[in-house]
């Protein structure tokens, strides 16, 4: 079995903003399981608001961000809109292809090929 | 967003669960390539128990 990549670095287009302003831009976001998508569908929040799942899965795979101690529900709440809908394109990207990548085709010579995803989320 | 098709992931679950015993934690703690991967493998020895080598197995598309 090929060893799999299961921990991808990003940069936040904008950051995420603490309490004391302090901006938290560098994070890492680990590869789904099924827990991670069985697991919020018990959760009051998301069973009010389907539309919730996403923030408390995104809140389960981002394994770190800045210098928090912690990425909680509320973190991933606080993001800009920009930087929530970066993470959800890259949890896709991530979870599909196995790599932090664009599956990409040639329109002149049909060959298929990755294209490395920014990773400066700008 | 797009999360993996939740009854594909409740089957996938299934699946090993009742071929390898493994307990539900573990089975939810795999990522979603390494249980796609168990399935195949599992899918695979039931083929060749099967005789059905040439048949699509439970988990190819």
């Amino acid at each position: 079995m090929d060893i799999l990549q299961t921990e991808f670095n990003f940069t936040l287009p904008k950051g995420y903003v603490d309490e004391t302003g302090t901006i938290h831009k560098q994070g890492t976001m680990r590869l789904a399981t099924a827990a991670d998508e069985i697991m919020p569908l018990r959760d009051s929040r998301v069973q009010q608001n389907p539309a919730y799942l996403a923030v408390i899965l995104l809140s389960r795979v981002v394994t770190s961000l800045g210098t928090l101690k912690m990425v909680t529900p509320r973190v991933i709440e606080e993001l800009y809109t920009s930087d929530f809908a970066y993470l959800q394109e890259m949890y896709n990207r991530i979870n599909q292809n196995g790599a932090n990548v664009i599956k990409a085709k040639c329109p002149k010579c049909q060959h298929d090929f990755d294209i490395e995803a920014e990773t400066l989320g700008e | 967003m797009t999360g993996y098709p939740l009854e594909r992931l409740y089957e996938e679950v299934a699946f090993l669960a009742y071929y390898l015993h493994w307990d539900y934690k573990t089975i939810l703690g795999l990522e979603h390539a390494e249980r796609e991967r168990w399935c195949k493998e599992v899918s695979e020895i039931n083929k060749k128990l099967n005789g059905d080598e040439n048949k699509k197995g439970f988990f190819e598309v």
